[in-house]
Formats: structure tokens, C-alpha cells, sequence
């Protein structure tokens, strides 16, 4: 019997020989170096290995690379396309300068030199002067652990800015509260019940590794139980699917919970140990002695209502479902996994209160850190430690957490335009990377109005591989390298095990393997591609140039004394000295730890982490459980946190158990003869990231995204599938199509996330075969409208393939037309929105979208007094103990 | 030898493309054609709605259609049991997309040949499993050697009850699917929406039945790739030049046998059929992606293909018109006699081997059944009497052979609707394939060319023109209205033929 593998043995990587598929049968022999990287096309990391011609350094294909203990040899369709993406007739190989006024699309040609001079002397000004919060960085997905953070904070900069709160912000602070991590790390491959409130068989935060595991959890026997609105292909794998009615999700789950503690089904004993029960008691229940026994009954009062007919008079779930769900729970023991990452949690006001309602589940089964349950991320995340770390920002940037957010999770991202536009700072140098707010966050035209305003953004500098919307209205576009063009470290809790993946630059490697020495990874790549691991070396460089600000130090070898550190050394130093057992590893292979991570492109931390790390004892500190001091959970009270104290005393203390607390858009409010609907525009595709990869192979599949409603309320409407449809929002309206279906919850319509990519130039500026040429009109009071010229068509390039471009239609730009909807507590955008359907009239066209910015701004007050701002009890900005990317010093943590 | 095959556990498919992308990348197959894809069904009312996913790829059959009519042996089986190709003998005919049940043969923009999966032939000669079985995800796809009883495969199709895609063509699929649902392993059950949930249709076929607002849990396709027919307006133009050739001629010949020495039998007739032959063997290279490999088809046919034997057939046909004409201009009237008698089994073998050629076509079921050659000899009889009514105005002939001309073409022209009406109005569908394609003759995107070209100027017209010919004696006033029209009705059925044989999804 032949035996076949998945991939070419690892001794062959070196030197494979392998037929060349298109004149195959005959038998033509290529040359290619195998070399590992970490795909860049979400944030799952998963290992790639990369095909590269001996003759002529070109990355034929991309694989999985088998070694990786989170994707273990397979990709998703977005990592294969890799070579699309380097391929791609519209990537920007050039750095470009505009000419013309800012977005008026005239770009020339600029040497890197005179960007690095620019932007550092313009940076070096701005911390002379002690302008340091003017300079921002705004990522989207980082794709990387902790270099850029580092870069700011060696800049001495309160100064990142992400994408979370558009993203896990709700999801993030339920799972932080409850247990002082902030994602959950489930264990499907083992799990008995998976319950799943996001669609990890399709997006999902770490899609490939996660859907592997959760296929195979079910292959052995497990209950899939999924919660959605809407028929995803995960929904469609289900064994007991429950569409609800958006946002009603939490009363389902507290049915659940009530189940499990009325029927005595729940893990009582993990329960008395680990939850904070007795905070809970003497706070809320003072009537209650302080015992289990009364914190048993205590629940049930709380819980009384949430019978499985209440939640099925809630979320149109029939009570019979909601059963079975809860029997498969309780039977399930503590390997019962869930999930909750955006969907539901990021689509309503409050959505944090649904996650945290799930993750009550896990801690009455007593599922964490268990085999089959759900550990904490931080058990199966591994970030090394990078270089000569640099000491905290000593001040507070209050256009990334102001006041009136003390507990958001992340930074307040999505209200940037708004707070500039209140005039509550400006911006000198704003970095966007790999990030694209005109397009990803809601409210697009506030953003391009602050960006075409060069009082408040003094100098925009687009750090990315590719057009976008948002690097239209850049100063600078800046091209940086795609997956397998440039070095970073990644680690993600993909499954029980800890694994570091290092992404590099291949035609580098294969030009060292070759002898051809490289100064620097631009050198391999094409045109001028840097990477950005050498782009902030060199800054740092111009910004300090003779060391004088204590900048320089940080980028200097801990090698060479005095010199410019060089991505070799940086890397090198970190497998050398924080990677424990690496060093070990490649000694046996007489490695060193940085070529055996070249070589392997990934390094096993450890094999299975039910740690159970809160259980570890401790000789101090942690907590005393049953008469032994444990490390305990990273909480205030070093346990799970049922009672939140932080909600109580941060001003929200009627949230601080889980509630079922409806949301912004709720189904009784709507109303049916005004044909108001509920919009999910957050779903996803599993074959398309954001905005990350416009290639032809994926938008062959994928390119349009048709407004999803359920037959009856379309035959009411009178709108058949293809009919365009007017869909109105708070602030504006956009025609669409109508994709009539059965497989959506009537009373609610859905849109992907993905798609309706635009650009303001035929030949540029947006990926030709992923985007509509669009003209934008807008009146002096801020109303907007937009319309498309044309959809995709077939074009003339390098690649053939171009011409054989034959879909049209590219999808709706929905977000333009959506409000900002901060929620008060997560910060998090409520993506869900109360919409009101009309039949298009004839003058309306496909693509159209209209945004009146002047409601926007509006509607944005609105959501700002929801808030109750700073200070907590302690008279601090944010509680101490809560996360933020780039902590600050403790004394800028109190109002000056 | 081995001899592999696939099991693909469709309870374990998520519907990712991963697969797709793969291949694509795999083979750098070009935008707009696909060696395997995963097709999504929706069926059921909700809150029970069902989305189903079915990736498809080639099943390297053991009797493999496509190799049986690839006339040059383009398509051949390796030792271990795919079914691989030769670009360089391909002349991209189009023959095996015409052939192939599954839809899994395309033309490849770049090398303008035929193109097919084939297991990743390359990479299993590296012992390297096929390129979407490695990517997979959820491993839902098993390859390996279904003759050896230890592998998965074997055991797997040993144990478990599988589906193969259509089982009723004998062909003897390889690709083992668990768990698959009727309607979305027979392609012609759900429905085709005009757009996909998330994106368009691209040649969407014509025949695919569409969605019923009235019923909205019936199976619906909501993504496949886009599928593109093998043959169109020059297979038609074949079916008229050659029909008008071999009626022509065979028509001449009987004449001539029945003793007309007229220029009509005996220059127009061979003239006529000369000229249209020349023509057919224009429109057919015409219709080759590689034109200039044509004749790779004389030099290495495959026996086993009707386009390989047809074109000897051909060849044949138009040497004896040719010789026929030169025997006239030589003046060599017992040359032509014995040509006269050579032309009857040869004009008729190049009428009625188009009828096996098209029954090759395994894909389409409206091209299967034995009535199909004996229209094409039908609609060669009234071509060919068409034809040399027309160029009876350029002759002196004897009445009776206008008569005989006019007779003839009655009785065919009788014959063709006869077949006409019985199998697309009265005998039943045989297969659902097979009712979509005549409902759509009937009362879809062919109806009006139907019932007003091919029944009416096709059939009744020329039926009633003969009737008042009969009665008012056969003139040419009447005689070459009645040409014209059975010439444009003809054509108007061979283009149904055609194009309605493949309206239907078969994938």
C-alpha cells in the first residue's frame, strides 16, 4: 500500500522537486525551497509553509505547514490565495506622496528616505514640544504579539488605537469580568456540548484551527448546539439550532442556568469553591446568611422568571429546544465548550451581559480549565518576551479612553471623528495599519470628513499592503509586505496547547539560503515592499537620531553595542532568551533558537494545558479555597466573578450579576405596520476577511452581499429575490438586493460584513476586480450620497485572469449608513440596527447610499448620555486591574 | 495496480471552499472555471431549514465517457485508474464536456484545451495526498486505493452506505459520498435562483427550474460555480451544412439510379453536397478552441469516438462528391452510376452517425434514444430536397423529378414531426433531466422557436404547401416556398437540439 502524505517530509524542505501541475502529464521537475511563515489573512496564525522556485525566488503556492499544533497542515481558502495577493495587479509596490489637495487621488512617487525624514522629524518635533498625544497609531487586525506596543512605548506614547470596539470589545469584558481574562479558550476537540453563539464554522475568531476542532468534537460524539438569527453554515451543522430573535439571547441562556440549578444539575461543588458567591450575598442579599445553602436559594430567587416558556415567549425558541439544550448541558459535565465573540454580544446594547450569561454556564458546570471545557486564554496563549522593554506611557490619552468610558475594553476607537469633531485634541501623525475605518467602522463619511480635515489630522500616513478607502485620504501610502513578506511573532489559544508561530519573509530566507546575502527584508521584496518590523526600526532612528531623546536605546543591538538592531538580532534574542525550551530544541538539532524557527516556522510551548491554573498553589497572595492558598483567577477576588464589586462601584449596579437586559434593537419595540426590521449586519463569510484580501479566487466565490429576509416578510413587502430594496437607518439609507430566503428569523434582515468595497479613481485606488467606481456628492450641511458608476469589470493587467473577470454587482457599502452605537459599559459598537424596508423607487439604484453626517453626530450625543463617566470610587479613570493595550503609569490613572 | 478513489463524509463538510481554493491554486486554474467547487443547497421552511453541501470533482469513472469520445485520445486512463490528459493532443472539441454527466471537464482559457481533475495526479506520483484532501479543514475528504482493503477508503465503502452521483449512467463513479441528500446530488432537483446569497449567476442554464415564490422551503441552490456548454452555434450550423450535404447527395444519387441524366442529379446534387461538405468541415474546425491541431483527428483517432469515426465518414462523404463532380465535368456518366450506388451507404453513415455522436454526449438525456438518427436522416431528406428544389431553378429538369423532389420532402418532412410531436409532446420523460429539457422546448426559453419555427415552418408549413402543390400541380412557385421554409424550420430544430439538450444543470 502507498502511503500518502499531507505534505513533503520536512527533510525534503531544502531541496524538493516536485512536477509542475500545469504542463503535467508530462513530467516537469520545479526546484523550490519549502519555507514556513504564519498566514496574514486573519488572526488565527496558522502555519503556512510557502513553495519558493528555486530559479526564480516566486512563491508558487502556499500550504499548511503540518507542524503547526493549531492548524496542523490545513488552511482556509484565505491562505491559499496568498500568491493572489502578491500577484495582485492593484497592490502598491511604491511608497506615494500626495500631490493634490488630500483625497483628490494625484500621488507621486517618494523615496523612502525622505518618508522616514519627514515623518520622524515631524514625530521628533511633536515630542520636543510635548505634543506626544497628537501621535496615534490605529491598527486594525494586528496579526502580530506586542512589537508595535512596544515601538510606542519606547516613543513614550499613550498613542494605540485599535479596532476591538468595533470587533470583541462586549465579548472581551464579559469573559474579563467573570474571570480576569478576556477570551475564552475552548476545548472542542474533547468537549461533550458545544454551544456556540458566533459561527466558528465559517468566521469565527480563529476560524481553520477552531472548525477543526469543533468537527471533530462532533465526529466523536458531541451535541452541537448553535444560537443565530440566521441560517450560517454553522447553524446548518448543528444538531439543535435556535434562531433567536436578536439580542433575546441571555433569556435563553439564564433559562438554561435556571434548569441547571433548579434540577441540582450544575458542578455545586466547583461552584462553592470558585464563584464569589458570598460577595454577591452580603451586597445584594443582606436579608441572606452568608452560606452556600442560602446563595443556592438566593439563585433561584434571582432566576425565578426564566422559565424555558418565558425564554420561548422571548425568543420565539420553542421551550422544547431550549430543554434539550439544557439536558445535553448538564449531561455534558464539566467538557461542555462555548463560545461568544462577536455576533450577538457585538450586536446589541449590552451584549456583554449575553456572553457573561454563557459563561455562566461554564462556571455552573464547573467546565473551566477542564478537558472538554473552556480555559482561559491566557493558559493557551504564549507571548514572549521582546528586548529591553521600555517603561509605561506617564500620561493618559483621552481620545483613546475618555471619561465617560471607564470600563470600556478597548480603546474608544469608532468616536475618533466625533471627538475631533468636539474639539477634544487633534492629531499630528496618525498611523492607520492594515486598518480601514472609512469602510470598516460605522458613520464612513464622518471619518472622511476628519480625514480630509487637515487641521485635525495634521499628517495621515496608510501603512498597508494594498488600497483601501481610508489610504485615499492618506498623506503618505506606505506598502508593506503581505504574509510571507515580513517578520512577526504570533500565538493564539487555538486549542489545549501553546504554540509560537514566526512569520518571515520567504524570498529573504531562500535568497540567504542561496548564499545572496540581505541587509534588510525590502531588498526581497518587490518594488519597494518594506516590512514593518524594519519600518519602525528606522523610525525610531530618525525620530532620535543621536539618542538624545532615550528613544534610540530601544532599537539598538544588544549585540552589537551603539548599533542599529537588525530584525535577525530582535527575533534572535527573543527565541534565545524568552521561549522556554527553544533554545533547548535547537541545540539538539545544532540550531541556533532563530534558525530553527526559520526552519520550523513554529515552536511547541507545551502539548495539553488543562493547567487549571487557578488551582496551582501559591505560598502568598491567591486566594485560600478550602483551607489551601491557590493562584486563583485574575479577578479582584481571585475567583469568578457571579457579583461584579467593579460594576457596583464603576455606577452600573443594577448589571452586576447577569441579567437578560434587552438591547437597542428589541423585537417588541419594533414596529411591523411601519415595516421597521431588525438589521444583523455583522456576519461573515468564511471566505473573505474585512477588507484584508480583494483577490480574485476568493471574490470568484464571494462578491456581493444581498440584504437576507425571510420569504413571508418579503411577500408582504412585495419584494421577490434580486428586487432592489431601500433599506433606511438612523442617519441616511442604501438600496440593495433582496436575497429571500427561509433560512433567516422573520422579523429580522441580514447583510455580510464583508463586502461593497468602493474607489474614487477607475485605475486606482481599490482593488479593480473587488471594488465599484463610485462619485460621492455632498451638500454643505454634511449630507452625503453616494453612487456607484459602475460594479467590477473585466480589465487589462499582467494577469490574464483580469480580462475573465465576469462578476458584476460587488455588494452595498451598508456601514456608511449606520450611527455610532457605543455601549456604555464595553465600549463596544451595537452593530444591530432598527431599520425601516421599502420597495427601491425607480429612480434609486443598486449601490446607492445616502448619510445625512449632521444626524450622525446627533445620534452619537444621544449614546453619549447613556454613559456615567470617571471617576470610579477611587476617584482613578479606569479600574486598575482592568486590561488596556499600553498601561500607563498608576499616577496617570487619576484626573489631574 | 491501485485504483483510487474518494470518500468525501458530508456530514463533516462545512461548505469552506478551501477545497476549491486549493485546486485553484494547486493547477493556477483560471478565473471563471473550476476543476472541483462544493455546491450549497437550502431547503425547508424555517425554523427547520436545512443548508447542505456537496463538493464535487471528477469521479474517473471506470467506463469513462469522456475518454470514449475524445476523438484523439487526448483523454486517457494512467495505471492507477484516474483518468488524466494530454493537453498537447487535445483539440479542444469539446466533445468530453458534451460526454462527461458530472460537468467536470471545462476549456482552459490559458491553454485553450480540455481540463479536468485528476486526483492531483502530480502530487500522488509524490505520494502527496491530492491537493484538497490536504487543505481540508475538517477532514471531511478521504483519498486512497479502493482495491486495497486496508485503506480507509476501501473499508469505508465496504462498511457504510454511500452515494455516488448519477449511478443510473453506468459509468461507474469513483467519489463515494456519505450522507448526501437527494436534492443536492441530483442537480436537476433544486431549483436556480437568477442570484446567489452572496453573489451572481453566471451561466446560469437555461433550463434549470426556478424558484416557486409559493413554495419557498423547496431546494434552492444558493451557490455554484458558473457552468459553461460544450457546444453551440457551430454545432447547429454543422447539423444544417451537413444535413444539406448528405441529403443533397443521397437524394442525387437516387435520382440518378432512377434515370435522370439532368445537370441536377448530375452536377448540382454532388456541386451542392460538395460545397456544404466543405462548409460542415468549416464550421467543425472553426468550433475547435485549437483549430490549428484539426487534423490531429486523422492521425491519431480514437476507434472508439463517433466524432473520430465521423470524421472518416465525412472525409469519405466528401470525396465522392467531389469525384462525382470531376466524373461530370469528364463526362464519364457509368463513373457516376458507380458512384451513385457508393453514395447511398456513405451519405446515409454521414447523416446517421451524427445520432451516435450526440447519444456519446452521456450528459444530455435529450440526445440519447435511437429516434434521434432516424430524424437526422428525416431532416437530411427534406434539407437535401430543399436544397435541390433551390437549384432545380438553375436546371432544366422533368416534372417528375420535382415531383419525386416534392414527394420526398412531404414524406420526410412527415416523418420529422411525427418524431417531433410524439417525443416532445406525448411519450413521457424517461429521466427528470430529460423533462426539464423538453419543458423548456415546450414551454420555456425554446417555446416560441418551437412551436413557430420547427412545428410550424419546419413541419406544418411546408406539409400545407405540399397539400396545395398536390392538388395544383408541383411548380416552382409553389415548390421553393416550400424549400425555403423547411430550410428555416430545420434550422430552428437543430437549434433547439443543440442548445435545449444542454439547458439543463447537470452538476
Amino acid at each position: 500500500m502507498t502511503e500518502f502524505r499531507k505534505h513533503p517530509p520536512v527533510s525534503d524542505w531544502d531541496n524538493y522537486v516536485d512536477f509542475e501541475s500545469t504542463s503535467w502529464p508530462k513530467k516537469d521537475r520545479r526546484k523550490y525551497w519549502i519555507i514556513p511563515s504564519i498566514c496574514f489573512n486573519c488572526e488565527s496564525g496558522c502555519g503556512v509553509i510557502a513553495y519558493v522556485d528555486k530559479d526564480t525566488l516566486d512563491v508558487r503556492k502556499i500550504e499548511g505547514n503540518p507542524l503547526h499544533p493549531g492548524s496542523r497542515g490545513r488552511t482556509c481558502a484565505k491562505g491559499v490565495v496568498t500568491p493572489n495577493q502578491l500577484e495582485d495587479p492593484d497592490r502598491i509596490l511604491y511608497p506615494l506622496r500626495r500631490v493634490g489637495k488630500r483625497g483628490s487621488g494625484e500621488w507621486a512617487r517618494v523615496s523612502w528616505d525622505e518618508v522616514l525624514e519627514d515623518i520622524g522629524g515631524r514625530i521628533r518635533k511633536a515630542i520636543l514640544e510635548d505634543r506626544r498625544r497628537e501621535v496615534m497609531y490605529h491598527v486594525g487586525r494586528p496579526g502580530e504579539d506586542g512589537y508595535v506596543n512596544r515601538v510606542l512605548q519606547a516613543w513614550g506614547l499613550d498613542g494605540h488605537n485599535s479596532h476591538t470596539n468595533v470587533c470583541s470589545s462586549s465579548a472581551r469584558l464579559a469573559h474579563f469580568l467573570w474571570t480576569g481574562a478576556d477570551r475564552p479558550s475552548p476545548d472542542y476537540a474533547n468537549a461533550k456540548t458545544i454551544l456556540l453563539l458566533s459561527s466558528h464554522l465559517e468566521s469565527g475568531h480563529y476560524f481553520n484551527p477552531h472548525a477543526q476542532r469543533i468537527i471533530e468534537g462532533k465526529t466523536k460524539g458531541a451535541k452541537l448546539i448553535v444560537m443565530d438569527p440566521r441560517m450560517s453554515n454553522t447553524s446548518a451543522k448543528a444538531d439543535v439550532w435556535m434562531p433567536t430573535k436578536p439580542g433575546t439571547e441571555g433569556a435563553i441562556l439564564l433559562a438554561i442556568g435556571k434548569y441547571l440549578i433548579d434540577s441540582g444539575k450544575y458542578n455545586r461543588d466547583f461552584v462553592k469553591r470558585w464563584v464569589n458567591w458570598d460577595t454577591y450575598l452580603t451586597t445584594s442579599r443582606p436579608d441572606l446568611p452568608v452560606t452556600f445553602d442560602a446563595f443556592e436559594i438566593a439563585l433561584k430567587e434571582e432566576y425565578a422568571q426564566f422559565t424555558p416558556e418565558y425564554a420561548e415567549s422571548e425568543s420565539g425558541v420553542p421551550a422544547h429546544k431550549i430543554l434539550e439544550a439544557a439536558e445535553a448541558i448538564a449531561d455534558a459535565g464539566t467538557a461542555f465548550s462555548t463560545h461568544s465573540w462577536r455576533a450577538a454580544a457585538a450586536g446589541h446594547l449590552w451584549g456583554w451581559q449575553i456572553t457573561r450569561a454563557l459563561y455562566f454556564l461554564v462556571v455552573l458546570m464547573g467546565a473551566v480549565g477542564e478537558k472538554g471545557g473552556v480555559n482561559l486564554h491566557v493558559t493557551n496563549k504564549f507571548v514572549p518576551k521582546h528586548p529591553n522593554p521600555p517603561p509605561a506611557p506617564d500620561y493618559w490619552n483621552e481620545l483613546l479612553f475618555p471619561k465617560e468610558f471607564p470600563l470600556a475594553f478597548f480603546e474608544m476607537s469608532f468616536l475618533l471623528p466625533h471627538f475631533l469633531k468636539e474639539g477634544r485634541g487633534k492629531l499630528d501623525v496618525y498611523f492607520t495599519r492594515v486598518y480601514n475605518p472609512l469602510w470598516t467602522n460605522p458613520d464612513g463619511f464622518s471619518w472622511m470628513e476628519m480625514l480630509e480635515d487637515e487641521s485635525k489630522v495634521g499628517l495621515h500616513v496608510a501603512l498597508t499592503p494594498m488600497w483601501s478607502e481610508t489610504a485615499w485620504f492618506a498623506d503618505y501610502v506606505l506598502p508593506m509586505g503581505l504574509g510571507t513578506e515580513r517578520h512577526d511573532t504570533m500565538s493564539q489559544e487555538t486549542h489545549a496547547g501553546r504554540w509560537l508561530g514566526f512569520r518571515q519573509p520567504v524570498r529573504r530566507v531562500a535568497l540567504e539560503k542561496r548564499g545572496t546575502p540581505v541587509g534588510a527584508t525590502h531588498e526581497a521584496n518587490p518594488g519597494q515592499v518594506w516590512e514593518e518590523s524594519e519600518f519602525w526600526i528606522a523610525l525610531s532612528w530618525k525620530i532620535d537620531p543621536d539618542g538624545s531623546l532615550g528613544i534610540r536605546k530601544f532599537f539598538e543591538s544588544p549585540y552589537r553595542a551603539g548599533k542599529q538592531i537588525t530584525v535577525d538580532e530582535y527575533y534572535g534574542w527573543m527565541f534565545e532568551n524568552s521561549v522556554p525550551g527553544l533554545p533547548e530544541a535547537a541545540k539538539k538539532e545544532e540550531l541556533t533558537p532563530l534558525q530553527y524557527m526559520r526552519k520550523y516556522g513554529v515552536f511547541k510551548v507545551d502539548d495539553v494545558a488543562y493547567s487549571k491554573v487557578h488551582e496551582q498553589p501559591v505560598e502568598t497572595g491567591g486566594v485560600e479555597i478550602d483551607g489551601k492558598r491557590m493562584t486563583g483567577f485574575n479577578t479582584p477576588s481571585r475567583k469568578l466573578e457571579f457579583f461584579s464589586p467593579t460594576l457596583a462601584e464603576w455606577g452600573w449596579p443594577e448589571h452586576a450579576i447577569p441579567r437578560y437586559v434587552t438591547g437597542h434593537v428589541y423585537w417588541r419595540d419594533l414596529n411591523p405596520a411601519e415595516n421597521e426590521f431588525d438589521l444583523l449586519p455583522n456576519f461573515r463569510l468564511p471566505t473573505l476577511i474585512h477588507t484584508r484580501a480583494p483577490v480574485k479566487w476568493l471574490y470568484e466565490i464571494a462578491h456581493s452581499n444581498p440584504l437576507w429576509i425571510a420569504s413571508g416578510d418579503a411577500a408582504k413587502l412585495g419584494i421577490a429575490i434580486g428586487d432592489l430594496v431601500k433599506v433606511h437607518t438612523g442617519i441616511g439609507f442604501f438600496i440593495t438586493r433582496a436575497w429571500v430566503t427561509e433560512g433567516i428569523r422573520p422579523g429580522v434582515v441580514a447583510m455580510s460584513h464583508h463586502l461593497g468595497r468602493w474607489r474614487l479613481d477607475e485605475d486606482q485606488g481599490g482593488a479593480r476586480n473587488a471594488s465599484a467606481l463610485v462619485r460621492i456628492a455632498r451638500s454643505d450641511d454634511g449630507k452625503y450620497e453616494m453612487r456607484q458608476v459602475h460594479g467590477t469589470q473585466p480589465f487589462k493587467s499582467d494577469d490574464a485572469d483580469s480580462a475573465r473577470v465576469w462578476w458584476t454587482e460587488i455588494g452595498v457599502h451598508q456601514n456608511l449608513t449606520f450611527p455610532v452605537q457605543p455601549d456604555p459599559v464595553s465600549g463596544m459598537h451595537c452593530w444591530h440596527q432598527r431599520v425601516r424596508l421599502e420597495k427601491a423607487a425607480p429612480d434609486d439604484s443598486y449601490g446607492d447610499v445616502m448619510v445625512d453626517t449632521a444626524k450622525s453626530h446627533a445620534l452619537y450625543l444621544e449614546w453619549m448620555a447613556k454613559t456615567r463617566p470617571a471617576p470610579g470610587p477611587d476617584g482613578t479613570r479606569r479600574p486598575l486591574w482592568f486590561d488596556r493595550p499600553l498601561k500607563p503609569v498608576r499616577a496617570a490613572y487619576d484626573f489631574p | 495496480m491501485p485504483n483510487y478513489g474518494f470518500v468525501i463524509d458530508l456530514k463533516k463538510c462545512i461548505g469552506c471552499h478551501a477545497c476549491t481554493i486549493a485546486c485553484k491554486a494547486e493547477h493556477d486554474i483560471p478565473v471563471g472555471v473550476n476543476r472541483c467547487w462544493v455546491k450549497t443547497v437550502e431547503k425547508g421552511r424555517f425554523p427547520d431549514a436545512q443548508r447542505l453541501f456537496l463538493p464535487v470533482l471528477c469521479n474517473q469513472c471506470a467506463d469513462a465517457p469522456c475518454m470514449k469520445i475524445c476523438p484523439t485520445s487526448a483523454l486517457f486512463r494512467r495505471h492507477d485508474g484516474i483518468v488524466d490528459l494530454h493537453g498537447d493532443s487535445c483539440i479542444g472539441c469539446k466533445a468530453c464536456m458534451a460526454a462527461c454527466p458530472y460537468d467536470q471537464l471545462f476549456i482552459d482559457p490559458n491553454t485553450r484545451t480540455a481540463e479536468k481533475c485528476n486526483f492531483c495526479a502530480n502530487r500522488v506520483e509524490n505520494h502527496l495526498e491530492p491537493a484538497c484532501v490536504s487543505v481540508c479543514p475538517t477532514e471531511c475528504r478521504i483519498f486512497g486505493d479502493m482495491d486495497d482493503p486496508t485503506t480507509e477508503v476501501a473499508q469505508i465503502v465496504q462498511r457504510e452506505a454511500f452515494t455516488v452521483r448519477k449511478p443510473e449512467k453506468g459509468t461507474g463513479p469513483k467519489v463515494f459520498y456519505l450522507s448526501a441528500d437527494d436534492s443536492i446530488i441530483q442537480p436537476e432537483i433544486a431549483s436556480r435562483p437568477f442570484m446567489f446569497k452572496e453573489g451572481g449567476v453566471h451561466l446560469r442554464p437555461l433550463g434549470s427550474k426556478e424558484p416557486d415564490p409559493q413554495s419557498p422551503g423547496d431546494p434552492r441552490v444558493d451557490y455554484d460555480v458558473p457552468h459553461k456548454k460544450a457546444w453551440g452555434i457551430d454545432l447547429v450550423l454543422y447539423l444544417l451544412t451537413k444535413g444539406i450535404s448528405t441529403g443533397a447527395l443521397f437524394l442525387g444519387a437516387i435520382l440518378w439510379l432512377m434515370g435522370d441524366r439532368s445537370a441536377l442529379s448530375g452536377l448540382a446534387a454532388p456541386l451542392v453536397a460538395s460545397i456544404f461538405s466543405t462548409l460542415t468541415a468549416a464550421v467543425l474546425v472553426m468550433d475547435l478552441e485549437r483549430p490549428e491541431r484539426f487534423y490531429y483527428i486523422l492521425i491519431r483517432p480514437n476507434w472508439n469516438s463517433w466524432m473520430a469515426r465521423g470524421a472518416f465518414i465525412l472525409t469519405a462523404h466528401g470525396a465522392v462528391g467531389g469525384l462525382w463532380v470531376l466524373a461530370w465535368l469528364l463526362d464519364a456518366p457509368t463513373l457516376i452510376t458507380g458512384l451513385a450506388v457508393l453514395t447511398l451507404p456513405i451519405a446515409l453513415a454521414a447523416t446517421g452517425y451524427t445520432g451516435l455522436l450526440f447519444a456519446q454526449g452521456l450528459a444530455r438525456d435529450l440526445w440519447q434514444g435511437p429516434h434521434a438518427t432516424i430524424d437526422l436522416i428525416a431532416q437530411a431528406a427534406m434539407e437535401g430536397a430543399a436544397a435541390l428544389l433551390i437549384a432545380a431553378l438553375f436546371t432544366n429538369v422533368d416534372p417528375w423529378v420535382l415531383r419525386t423532389l416534392g414527394w420526398t420532402l412531404a414524406g420526410a418532412t412527415s416523418l420529422h414531426l411525427l418524431i417531433l410531436i410524439s417525443e416532445n409532446l406525448l411519450a413521457p420523460s424517461p429521466t427528470l433531466h430529460h423533462e426539464l429539457a423538453v419543458r423548456a422546448i415546450r414551454h420555456g426559453a425554446y417555446a416560441r422557436l418551437f412551436w413557430v419555427g420547427a412545428l410550424g415552418l419546419g413541419g406544418l408549413a411546408p406539409l400545407a404547401l405540399f397539400a396545395v402543390a398536390a392538388t395544383t400541380g408541383f411548380s416552382m412557385t409553389i415548390l421553393i416556398p416550400m424549400a425555403v421554409v423547411t430550410l428555416a424550420g430545420s434550422l430552428a430544430w437543430e437549434y433547439i437540439w443543440v442548445e435545449a439538450g444542454q439547458c439543463v444543470p447537470i452538476s
